[in-house]
């Protein structure tokens, strides 16, 4: 189910940071399609995986996450 | 080749074929079914569905919480379709004699919604990023 509260900004983190989607999710150690869905706001992470991509993503959950309207 | 899933390929051909050939006997359709389960399952391990944990080379595939999520929703499908298969059976049964194809065994019915509707919503957010990137250049 699609959250439409919630967008992030980790595809373009990402690619500014030269990952494949692969290479993220290995880093993080989940799934490729787990990045996929997360990416375009099909799934919300837990805040595990919230922090293990940011840790992963050297950037910030505030700036991984935004509530939609801020 | 990888040497890396061998543990993997071996485990999964013998426990195919000894399945396969037991249950349907030295066929050219067990053959036929060992062939595409195995098919089946080295797809699972590099579809990008799951995660792959290397330190456990006999069991490498792991659900993430999406996966886990992907799998309690299949999980659901397949009791309903089951459920409301069942009742309509039970309320027109006389619906297998104008269409034979609806006779078939509810278990497997259960089982094929659940694949099916796995493969779907693992499909489902790489569809949607294809559809993403093809409006993208539109613009």
């Amino acid at each position: 189910m699609p959250h439409d509260q919630v967008s992030n900004s980790i595809r373009e983190i990402r690619r500014n940071l030269g990952l494949t989607q692969a290479q993220l999710a290995k880093l993080v150690g989940i799934s490729r399609v787990s990045i996929v869905a997360i990416e375009t706001g099909r799934f919300q992470p837990t805040i595990e995986t919230a922090l293990r991509l940011s840790k992963a993503l050297e950037t910030g959950l505030d700036e991984l996450f935004q509530l939609r309207g801020e | 080749m990888s040497l890396t899933y061998v543990p993997y390929y071996l485990s999964r051909v013998i426990i195919v074929s000894v399945f396969c050939f037991s249950k349907i006997g030295f066929t050219l359709e067990a053959l036929f079914w060992a062939i595409f389960i195995f098919s089946m399952m080295v797809f699972y391990l590099h579809s990008g569905w799951f995660s792959v944990d290397l330190s456990k080379p006999f069991f490498p595939l792991k659900r993430d919480q999406f996966a886990l999520e992907i799998q309690r929703k299949a999980l659901i499908n397949a009791v309903y379709v089951s459920i409301l298969f069942n009742l309509m059976l039970s309320l027109f049964p006389w619906v297998t004699t104008y269409f034979p194809f609806l006779d078939i065994n509810i278990l497997a019915l259960a089982v094929i919604t659940y694949f099916t509707s796995q493969i779907f919503h693992f499909l489902l957010p790489q569809f949607n990023l294809a559809c993403n990137k093809n409006n993208l250049r539109k613009l």
